[in-house]
């Protein structure tokens, strides 16, 4: 090596221009070097160039993998996110999931199970990107199995976490909390696995509801304990993910619980409720917030009943009768009579029939104890989507509310139940809603029935 | 519709009770003397025909469970046809059609 040129962009040293001796073999003149100072002049900013040019593809090379990563975390989680939320009678479940950059792996989920009822899951893989995704898939797929087969809600969670503990990465756990709501009675069962607490909106305010149990895939034969609440009429159930109470302003404090709970108190009900939370986030965390984490809000609200308080619904009828066997068939008959005009569903009238049948029968006998100068009463109420019919007695049977047994075939064939008792049963079984009311010396029993819905609804 | 009326007639060892009318408490007593004298001539089943019937209320499904306990304890076979929609859903939610096969038609409930 004979002659070191450097090469300097900048004021950074950038290469070298290395040569050897000359062809001639002479020394290299004072015209050489001069010539040689000016092409490393301006090869020095051009090679410079280049540099910057190659370590910018490589860099996008590797955004645009963590980005295709990214897509494919976000694909997998939304393919197996529910499409659409069931719809049944009475009831609205709303939704709201909106996934941070780095996508995290809540999930939620709605399984239709036998007789209407329908199986509600929310839950959070402690991991992001496409690891979570994959633990998220498998753990919505051996839940969707577990609730299938069993019915209480803690044994499916006990079966899912055996399931999965197995085969999930030691450092990931998954919070979920599972529940089968019964629309028909407005319960809610459910068992949770280390997720944040449902929380209901109750006549008392908003309350958590508390049932313990470990994040699935922690530890192997984890037990679920079971909590069951009843929805009211016109109230929600709120389950959520940890990244509502969890998101953090610029200046470090969080949203927390009792901003969360504090707004579900204020009354707003459904998607109005999601509203109102996401409303209540935005302002706490100011403009320009972006998620560091998935926020998922599920919504569970029963429709308001709007018995005694809206003037939508009109009367279609209004009697008393005496309370004497027989009054029911009569009753019956008109009530058929006075329904007769409204969007009924195939089998419905004889639904009516043989639930309003039984209900005055029950109020003759056991409400009024058959006595002939105490009346039942008896009105029928429509609107657009519904039929109320209200039977009232006077609670002369006593004031304790009878406690109903509910019938078993077998024990009736085997003598240890006596064949009747199948009243309430058939009652239940005919409407869509039951509701009794025991106040000011009267027990009303209302009887709901869904109508069609229109179609231009 | 009304009062009940139960007509048994006799195929070759298949006891059938036609039900015309109303099966609720009034309708019980009767239901269960003529269920006992089909039972009496000894047959291998007995089908009641509820294709004419009305209306059967809770008392009704009392009434049906007490017959079904009467052959039960003569070791009878209890079937049932001509039921509409709706009671077949009854018979359905309360079990009664685990207990009672339940035919589309006379023909099949008699068949042997």
């Amino acid at each position: 090596m004979q002659l070191v040129v450097p090469l300097v962009a900048q004021g950074e040293l950038i290469g070298l221009l290395n040569l050897g001796e000359r062809l001639s073999e002479q020394e290299y003149s004072t015209e050489d070097l001069q010539l040689l100072e000016r092409l490393a002049g301006q090869a020095a900013p051009a090679l410079r160039v280049a540099q910057l040019v190659r370590d910018e593809e490589e860099e996008a090379r590797l955004r645009e993998r963590l980005e295709q990563e990214m897509r494919i975390a976000r694909l997998i989680q939304q393919n197996f996110l529910p499409g659409s939320a069931p719809e049944p009678h009475g009831w609205s479940l709303d939704t709201y999931y909106q996934p941070a950059r780095e996508v995290g792996g809540d999930f939620y989920d709605f399984i239709e199970l036998g007789e209407g009822r329908i199986g509600i899951v929310i839950g959070d893989v402690t991991d992001k990107g496409v690891p979570a995704a994959l633990v998220m898939a498998s753990t919505r797929s051996v839940l969707r199995a577990a609730a299938a087969r069993l019915e209480d809600p803690g044994k499916v969670l006990a079966r899912v976490n055996s399931q999965l503990e197995p085969d999930i990465p030691e450092s990931m756990f998954v919070t979920c909390l599972y529940g089968v709501l019964d629309p028909k009675s407005g319960q809610f069962r459910f068992a949770n696995a280390g997720h944040n607490l449902p929380c209901l909106q109750t006549e008392d305010g908003p309350v958590e509801i508390t049932a313990t149990g470990m994040p699935l895939g922690m530890m192997s034969g984890t037990t679920y304990e079971e909590s069951s609440v009843e929805i009211g009429s016109g109230r929600s159930l709120v389950l959520y993910s940890d990244a509502l109470p969890e998101a953090h302003r610029p200046d470090g404090e969080m949203f927390g619980f009792p901003r969360v709970i504090k707004t579900i108190g204020n009354g707003s009900t459904g998607a109005n409720l999601i509203d109102e939370l996401l409303e209540a986030l935005a302002d706490f965390t100011g403009e320009g917030w972006e998620e560091e984490d998935d926020v998922t809000i599920v919504v569970v609200n029963r429709d308001a009943m709007t018995r005694g308080s809206s003037g939508q619904r009109r009367e279609l009828m209004s009697l008393t009768v005496p309370s004497r066997s027989g009054q029911e068939r009569e009753v019956m008959d008109l009530v058929a009579e006075a329904v007769k005009e409204l969007s009924l569903r195939s089998g419905q009238l004889e639904q009516i029939r043989t639930a309003v049948s039984e209900a005055v029968m029950n109020a003759i006998e056991h409400g009024n104890a058959g006595r002939s100068d105490l009346d039942v009463g008896i009105r029928v109420m429509a609107d657009a989507k519904s039929l109320l019919i209200e039977i009232s007695d006077h609670q002369a049977g006593g004031d304790t509310v009878e406690r109903r047994v509910e019938p078993d075939l077998e024990a009736k064939l085997t003598g240890e139940q006596s064949p009747r008792g199948w009243g309430l049963f058939l009652i239940e079984e005919m409407v869509d809603q039951l509701d009794i009311d025991e106040t000011g010396g009267r027990r009303t029993v209302s009887l709901t029935f869904f109508l069609e819905e229109s179609k231009d609804g | 519709m009304g009062e009940l009326t139960a007509t048994l007639n006799e195929h070759d060892r298949v006891s059938v009770i036609s039900i015309e009318g109303d099966l609720d408490g009034n309708a019980s007593d009767q239901l269960s003397a003529v269920v006992r004298e089909a039972i009496d001539s000894n047959p291998v089943r007995v089908v009641l025909d509820l294709a004419g019937l009305g209306f059967m209320n809770s008392s009704g499904i009392a009434a049906v469970v007490g017959i079904l306990r009467q052959a039960r304890a003569a070791g009878v076979e209890l079937a049932a046809t001509g039921l509409s929609d709706h009671y077949r859903h009854i018979f359905q939610i309360t079990r009664l059609d685990q207990e009672i096969a339940v035919y589309p038609d006379i023909s099949d409930a008699t068949a042997r």
